[in-house]
């Protein structure tokens, strides 16, 4: 029997994420195709928890094969699967879990791709890099990927620790989802909200006029319109700006109350705070508007950049200013017919604002070679309803990071913390300096023999060391005690992988992923360092 | 056939992480409640770690919408165990581990006291209020060191919990389930909620499911805690009437498969009963009176036009008339086909049964276009209507991941270095971790004493356990009251005096708590819960084993404030997350939703929403 509306299949398995990023984000996450660098833990974790959702293709890249110890740790393979190429086994296993994903593998390493074909590196829209990958190889992937804004993600996990780092030029976000939308306009209330609350409000302070019981039931937004005005005829024209005034403002409130118990002045008392602030655009949104990709439009410009200039262009010429109006309205002590009528006015000024907005969109795609219509209204709906909340990311580079710009700053105020993660961002650090040494031709970890794992150890303070001479850091043993303590953490386990420490560094990893796939919700911005022993997580911009 | 890997191969990496941990882990004896979400996680985790023996409960089975996150399960799978499966699957993946299995719920009496103390350590990956808070207390009577967590969408949350030592679940208030009054369900409605409540609560129910008196989802209870405001002024011949609509529909209910069914079930329930409701002048004085729809008016909208297909995008009138007929004749031949089959011609709401999710998202949208409230897609009916909370697996992941972190600090004896740990959205850190907090001293379920008490409940008399236990052991006064399930005895309450324990229903793994009701608030007690053990009475036996005296601690004289515990960010939804803007959406309109009129308090009756909180995320509505 026909079931008339019904969700499809697909809808009902996704129905649970659906409710978080929507048929949009659906659709970006199943026309991903990921790359895996090496199978390790951790990084089938982040693939599992990428195919569980639905992502459209998955690539697994690696060389090794698998051994006794991959199954302590790896969920993705299994007893069957010793000796045999890791990248195989481990797509398989992964292909088990959703058959709308599409997985291939690689048995190769990435630093042989690079040199043969790095042009298919191109076929991925992320890459994740875990493992150990020497640097000069991590630096290449970054060279290659990052004027691209193909995004890459490089996760180290070790033992207790773990660090991503997200390499990406830049990513724009419109659904933001912030925890409201809610913009009242009570410092600059557009005409319609004038003449409403002009005459709802008329005789607020006339008991002969307006009943106790429709005094309580004043929409809140109402009073303090009205309140407001009342407070400008005494004040010169100024509405309360600072926090002597705003608390003025209240006792004023509260003096227009008939009694003590009308809820709709207590929630007018308790919106001063929150919602007196003069309107103004919010600092990201600003710097989305200044960006040189607003101004200067090209025939390639993305969708995000045309409405950001669409809206730029109402907000400065024909909106006073001010952003398009979100349109939403709180709950709030009323008559539900009052309610709705506000409501409407909040509403149907929102939708004033986008046509105006639709306008300038309109006029501005056949200059960039484009269909006037080739923008839809609900993606201009929606930038506009997250004109305050949208936001600009300009990422760092890895040659950044290690070369060109490294942050001495963050890392020598951190330094000076023993309970600073940066230590153990910088024993990472030196365990990849370890790994990539020209004598260590197989990249074997420290602390992989009981007996030289002291005097790798030794190594890696060695390293750490070198590492802050270059940037001019000033050490001291004191100063790197945490730094002492974290590299023989690391160098302790021998390179191996805790299963439950891959696992929350997959769940991690793969939830950012996700947020850069949808370009919803902001993304740690650039490094995530997670140390299991503390459970304590700590994000730099590196 | 590749070779099998070596034990100590596969040990290597976890034995160097986890040095002389390892060896107490590959001992354990492990408890999970739970094997969803959260749940799955947590095993593969466990077996990879190396826990020498797991036991799984769950009392559920497997749906489609698991699949995006509980990977244990396939497709295959649907419909059968969660415990089962669980094991099946994970077990391949560890042959070193013991996996036992129960498809149960957890509050069965064969997991009692005795069987909790069996375990090093109890993992709770629940998603209800109501079993969390009985695990928490059956691992402080048993006294077995707790992790309970908890997922919403991206936010999630970890916290151990030791008796004596840490906090318990219950030491912070947790946020009620959320209801409405009935008259805004029957009368009054002003928000997209209370049509949808008054259509799967009230209008499904009376024509396909238990009717309204019979409903769980009626609470007749009049406890003021649940926040519910009740009608206190609807006048003894409004509820005489909402008596006489629902009997009148149960007549209509009578002529299911005939042709004018719908005719008749529409024109009553959006003409008739509109017509009526409109009539009493006094409701609309200050709110805009509903508009009848009458069954000539919608068939004339409805020509020509197609049934919609689309859950997500909001349906017209016509639209909604469609669907309301066409789901309206799918279930009544489920209904007529189950009773020629001589079946229980009962169905019941389910969220995830298209037939009736259809009808409800249809007559809760007819409804809110008669009282001029915005209608919603069927898509976010389906959130609000079947108490959905968003579901990721990397959420879970992470949850499930710090369980074990945890886990780690309490099996090696180091509680102090177990934290709190929550995580959310936010891009600038990630995780917050903060120190366990030690118990609430005015805890109703930790800040007890509590006694093992062995006897023969055939045998024992609660006048007997009185004088010789209570007041002969630890010198009660009279002004005592024993609560089992119930009140069982109290100083204007003897009648169960003489009762045996097994006639009063207390049995092995019940509990029996006594309340000091001293006047002289600095003598009185703390709550003493007697943990009953069945032991035969043998011949020459007394009925129960006189326990040793012990000091009972004096109840702490100032509560502290549950407000000054909700503001430090410690209460958690039922799902176990953050807190929620709790029900805010809903309950701002209350007073005005109240009817108006007299002071007449008849008895009223309150409408429960949903199983448990709404959580507003967003603008999503999630119900647990």
């Amino acid at each position: 029997m026909s079931v008339l509306g019904a969700p499809t299949a697909k809808e009902k398995k996704y129905d649970r994420q659906l409710r978080l990023w929507g048929a949009g984000g659906q659709e970006a996450l199943e026309r991903a195709h990921i790359l895996l660098i090496n199978a390790t833990a951790a990084g089938t974790e982040t693939l599992k928890n990428l195919v569980l959702p639905g992502i459209g293709r998955f690539t697994i890249i690696d060389d090794a094969v698998v051994k006794d110890e991959d199954l302590g740790s790896n969920f993705f393979l299994d007893d069957s699967s010793i000796g045999l190429p890791r990248a195989k086994k481990a797509c398989e296993l992964l292909c088990e879990l959703n058959p709308d994903v599409q997985g291939d593998y690689i048995d190769d390493n990435i630093t042989n791709l690079i040199q043969s074909s790095p042009e298919k590196l191109e076929d991925f829209t992320t890459i994740i890099v875990t493992g150990d990958v020497p640097v000069s190889t991590i630096l290449s992937l970054d060279s290659l990927l990052y004027p691209t804004d193909i995004p890459v993600f490089v996760l180290k996990c070790v033992g207790f620790t773990m660090t991503c780092r997200l390499a990406l030029s830049e990513h724009t976000i419109v659904e933001s989802h912030p925890e409201s939308t809610v913009d009242l306009r009570l410092l600059k209330p557009f005409a319609e909200l004038v003449a409403l609350y002009e005459e709802k409000a008329a005789n607020m302070d006339d008991k002969e006029k307006m009943s106790t019981h429709d005094h309580g039931h004043i929409p809140y937004v109402i009073i303090l319109l009205k309140a407001l005005d009342d407070w400008r005829s005494t004040h010169n024209g100024n509405v309360p700006s600072n926090y002597r005034e705003k608390n003025e403002f209240k006792s004023f409130l509260r003096g227009k109350m008939w009694n003590a118990d009308e809820e709709n002045f207590e929630e007018a008392i308790a919106a001063v705070l929150p919602y007196f602030n003069p309107p103004s655009i919010p600092s990201a949104t600003r710097e989305i508007f200044e960006d040189e990709k607003c101004d200067k439009l090209v025939s390639g410009s993305s969708d995000f950049w045309i409405i950001a200039r669409a809206i730029k262009e109402f907000t400065y010429n024909m909106n006073d200013g001010l952003l398009p109006l979100p349109g939403a309205l709180p709950d709030m002590k009323a008559e539900s017919k009052d309610y709705i009528r506000l409501q409407n006015v909040y509403k149907s000024k929102a939708r004033t604002d986008l046509a105006s907005v639709m306008g300038v969109v309109r006029t501005l795609l056949p200059g960039l070679g484009r269909d006037p219509n080739s923008i839809s209204e609900s993606d201009v709906e929606t930038f506009c309803k997250h004109a305050g909340y949208a936001k600009l990311l300009r990422g760092r580079s890895l040659k950044d990071e290690y070369e060109d710009s490294p942050k001495v700053k963050t890392i020598s105020n951190e330094l000076s913390d023993p309970t600073s993660l940066i230590h153990y961002y910088l024993g990472l650090r030196a365990y990849e300096m370890f790994i990539s040494e020209e004598s260590n031709s197989g990249h074997v970890p420290p602390g992989t023999e009981d007996s030289t794992a002291e005097s790798d150890a030794e190594k890696l303070d060695q390293y750490v060391k070198m590492l802050l001479d270059k940037l001019n850091i000033t050490h001291s043993a004191e100063l790197l005690e945490g730094t002492s303590k974290a590299v023989r953490e690391i160098v302790r386990v021998g390179g191996g992988e805790l299963h439950n420490i891959s696992s929350l560094a997959g769940g991690l990893v793969a939830q950012e992923i996700i947020k850069v796939i949808t370009k919803q919700y902001i993304p740690m911005n650039n490094t995530v360092v997670f140390d299991g022993i503390s459970s304590r997580s700590q994000v730099y911009e590196l | 056939m590749a070779r099998m890997g070596s034990a100590a191969g596969r040990n290597k990496s976890v034995k160097r992480s986890l040095g002389p941990l390892h060896a107490v882990i590959q001992q354990s004896k492990v408890l999970m409640v739970g094997a969803g979400g959260i749940g799955c996680e947590l095993l593969k985790n466990l077996v990879l770690t190396g826990f020498g023996e797991v036991h799984i409960v769950d009392l559920d089975t497997i749906d489609l919408s698991n699949l995006n996150r509980q990977f244990l399960f396939g497709r295959q799978h649907i419909k059968k165990s969660k415990a089962l499966v669980a094991k099946e699957t994970a077990s391949k993946f560890n042959p070193n581990v013991s996996l036992v299995a129960y498809h149960a719920n957890i509050k069965d009496s064969q997991f009692n006291v005795e069987w909790f103390r069996g375990f090093d350590i109890v993992f709770n990956a629940l998603d209800n209020l109501d079993a969390r808070r009985h695990v928490n207390q059956m691992c402080l009577a048993a006294n077995v060191p707790l992790v309970e967590s908890g997922t919403t969408g991206f936010n999630g949350q970890v916290q151990v919990i030791a008796k004596g030592v840490t906090e318990c679940y219950d030491c912070t208030t947790k946020p009620v389930p959320k209801s409405f009054p009935v008259c805004t369900i029957r009368s009054t409605p002003s928000q997209p909620i209370h049509c949808i409540v008054w259509a799967k609560s009230y209008l499904f129910n009376e024509l396909f499911g238990a009717s309204e008196d019979d409903s769980a989802e009626f609470d007749h209870s009049e406890d003021a805690e649940n926040g519910i405001t009740s009608c206190v002024a609807v006048k003894a011949q409004e509820i005489k009437n909402l008596r006489q609509e629902a009997a009148e529909l149960k007549r209509i209910r009578e002529t299911m498969g005939q042709p004018e069914f719908a005719e008749n079930i529409f024109e009553k329930v959006f003409n008739k009963d509109i017509i009526r409701l409109a009539e009493m002048k006094d409701m609309w004085k200050t709110r805009k009176a509903p508009n009848p729809l009458s069954f000539k008016y919608i068939s004339a909208e409805i020509e020509d036009k197609a049934v919609p297909t689309s859950d997500q995008k909001i349906w017209t009138l016509a639209e909604n008339y469609l669907v309301f007929a066409d789901s309206l004749d799918r279930l009544s031949k489920r209904i007529l086909e189950d009773k020629k089959a001589g079946k229980d011609v009962i169905l019941s709401f389910d969220k995830d049964d298209e037939d009736t999710l259809d009808f409800v998202a249809a007559s809760a949208n007819i409804r809110s276009h008669i009282f001029g409230i915005a209608t919603q897609s069927k898509f976010d009916i389906k959130q609000m209507a079947g108490n959905i909370i968003p579901a990721i697996a990397t959420t879970n992941a992470i949850t499930a991941g710090l369980c074990v972190t945890q886990a780690f600090k309490v099996l090696k004896k180091k509680l102090s270095d177990a934290r709190m740990v929550f995580l959310s959205m936010s891009g600038d850190r990630g995780l917050t971790t903060e120190s366990l907090r030690p118990p609430n001293p005015s805890c109703q379920v930790c800040g007890v004493a509590r006694l093992d008490f062995e006897c023969d409940t055939k045998a024992t008399t609660l006048e007997e356990f009185k004088e010789k236990v209570l007041q002969g052991v630890f010198g009660y006064s009279e002004s005592i009251s024993l609560i089992h399930e119930k009140l069982i005895y109290d100083e204007d309450y003897d009648d169960n005096l003489a009762s045996s324990f097994a006639q009063l229903g207390i049995k092995d793994g019940s509990f029996l708590t006594v309340i000091d009701e001293s006047d002289d608030d600095a003598d009185r007690r703390v709550n003493f819960i007697f943990q009953i053990k069945e032991r035969p009475q043998g011949e020459s036996d007394t009925p129960f084993v006189t326990p040793t005296r012990f000091e009972i601690p004096k109840r702490p004289a100032q509560p502290p404030s549950l407000d000054s515990l909700v503001l430090t960010g410690k209460d958690h939804s039922s799902n176990g997350t953050i807190p929620s803007k709790d029900g805010e959406v809903s309950r701002k309109r209350k007073a005005d939703d109240e009817l108006t009129g007299d002071n007449e308090h008849e008895p009223h009756k309150k409408v429960k929403a949903a199983n448990d909180v709404i959580v507003i995320d967003d603008g999503f509505i999630e119900i647990d």
